[in-house]
């Protein structure tokens, strides 16, 4: 397995259920190819769609207009999309970023020496990026400047996962050494967690930006006070390891994805309340999720590859 | 211009203008000699290969990760730990991690996991069993981490050039089987009495230093 645990790998199996009931389908957007992600440009309108063929089409949500297609680049198989909705990044996997405006045009390179990138992620002031990579600590970029900001450091690897905090003054790592490591925007370490014992796959900031959760092979979500790192709570031990913890934007509740450890194959979701710290099943009716974000305000939402050809949005419930 | 010397000529120079000294009286000749034989002692750092989702952190000490009754083939892995340059590596950390003989991994507890120490000439060895082909992969292999002062973390997996998944040519076949190279898929002998026949594994480790 990719040291980033391929954020987009998972599938929900069918099946009814209240929660399910609950969603609401939104729009379904045409694609050339087959999805394999959909990054949410923020609060923007747009989201850009990922080909398996390394196509990119960005489609304006309100109206599932296409406002660009890019053809087809072989190899490509990483995306990011600016919370601002101005800029692309992608990767093939190699030791290049190229980061573009939303239209195409190649603004900048980050070189990577000597480091294979496995993930992208844009801070939510647009002025960042967390570059995830393969066996190596993450690196911050200046997005305007492309300067690196900071290379991070493990103990060995690199990271499972990166978030920053809602206002962009924080930065956290899940890192494979198994410490959850708190930055601040300059890359300076200002807190860490090193009490798991198997490695996390799964981080985001509460929307509040006070607390972290946290996931990954303990089968279990963490509660770590982003100003010093200290746990504060967990929840119960599932029966997967958790791979996606993803706090919804009201705060009340939260999804967790899970993939079963003896296959790496069957994927599971959970939605949490964190009041009651009790959960139900997120079955959704087709396929796989290839996308998640918050295009508009308190309103989360799932890409589901439904075809060959197309995708669609569903509303969460908070 | 642009100078060409040979190492004893490099040295030479060096001495001559004090910025190599010879405590010991040595003739360039002889350090240069030695020199080349450091060189030819080289070895290239063993491979890295990812470190897999299943690192546990705070397996037991001790280098015996089979337990009497284990079902599955007995495997027994030893080798000397080097740096690049060929020395040794004395009191190097490995921690050692695989799945059972039926391919999973143990979350909840410890079992085929374990750390432990190389001894004063390098030395390593594990006893365990053949791990089992993962359901999500199709190699069996096992995990190393080695870390020693002074050296880069090597984060890297054992192979077995036995595996099926090599269709008996790792050569050819060993990406296949995901291993990141072919150094790191390693020849198997079996050795021992016919009622207690285990399979034996050499894999050296070379450490880069940082």
């Amino acid at each position: 397995m990719k040291a980033v645990f391929a954020p987009f790998l998972l599938a929900f199996l069918c099946a009814a259920s209240s929660y399910s009931q609950e969603m609401r389908k939104l729009i379904t957007l045409p694609t050339p190819s087959v999805v394999s992600s959909v990054a949410v440009c923020g609060q923007s309108g747009l989201v850009a769609a990922l080909g398996r063929d390394g196509s990119i089409t960005v489609f304006r949500l309100a109206s599932s207009e296409a406002v660009t297609k890019r053809p087809a680049e072989a190899g490509l198989g990483v995306l990011a999309c600016s919370p601002d909705g101005k800029l692309l990044a992608t990767s093939k996997g190699d030791e290049t970023v190229v980061i573009a405006d939303v239209s195409g045009t190649a603004l900048r390179k980050f070189a990577i020496t000597g480091k294979q990138v496995g993930g992208l992620t844009f801070s939510p002031d647009s002025s960042m990026l967390a570059v995830q990579l393969y066996e190596s600590p993450t690196q911050l970029w200046d997005v305007a400047h492309g300067m690196l900001i900071a290379a991070l450091q493990t103990n060995f690897s690199g990271s499972g996962a990166v978030d920053f905090s809602p206002d962009s003054s924080q930065f956290a790592t899940a890192d494979f050494d198994t410490v959850v490591r708190i930055y601040d925007r300059s890359g300076n370490l200002k807190a860490k967690y090193a009490g798991l014992l198997l490695e996390p796959f799964a981080l985001s900031f509460m929307p509040d930006g006070k607390q972290l959760v946290v996931g990954g092979a303990d089968r279990k979500l963490s509660f770590l006070d982003a100003s010093d790192g200290r746990l504060l709570r967990t929840l119960p031990l599932g029966a997967d390891p958790v791979f996606v913890a993803w706090p919804l934007p009201g705060g009340n509740s939260l999804v967790s994805m899970h993939v079963d450890a003896n296959s790496l194959k069957h994927f599971t979701g959970l939605v949490w309340n964190l009041a009651t710290a009790k959960s139900s099943a997120m079955p959704v009716d087709v396929g796989e999720i290839v996308g998640r974000g918050v295009p508009q305000k308190d309103q989360a939402v799932i890409f589901l590859r439904d075809s060959n050809s197309s995708v669609t949005e569903w509303a969460l419930p908070d | 211009m642009r100078l060409k010397l040979n190492r004893r000529e490099l040295l030479e120079k060096c001495m001559s203008v004090g910025v190599v000294t010879s405590t010991a009286g040595l003739m360039p000749s002889v350090l240069a000699e030695a020199w080349a034989h450091t060189e030819a002692a080289n070895r290239p750092p063993t491979p890295m290969d990812e470190l897999g989702p299943f690192y546990k952190r705070l397996a037991p000490a001790g280098n015996m990760m089979r337990q009497p009754g284990d079902p599955g083939m007995p495997l027994e892995v030893d080798g000397v730990i080097y740096s690049t340059r060929g020395e040794v590596i004395p009191t190097a950390s490995l921690e050692i991690w695989q799945t059972s003989h039926v391919g999973l991994y143990d979350l909840d507890g410890y079992r085929y996991r374990a750390t432990f120490s190389s001894n004063a000439k390098g030395e390593y060895n594990i006893s365990s069993v053949i791990p089992g082909h993962y359901p999500a992969r199709r190699c069996q292999h096992v995990h190393y981490l080695v870390t020693a002062p002074g050296f880069k973390p090597l984060t890297t997996q054992l192979y077995f050039a036995t595996d099926p998944v090599f269709e008996g040519n790792p050569d050819k076949n060993f990406a296949k089987g995901d291993a990141a190279s072919r150094e790191i898929v390693r020849p198997v002998t079996l050795v021992g009495d016919p009622h207690e026949i285990h399979a034996h594994v050499q894999f050296e480790l070379v450490l880069e230093p940082l």
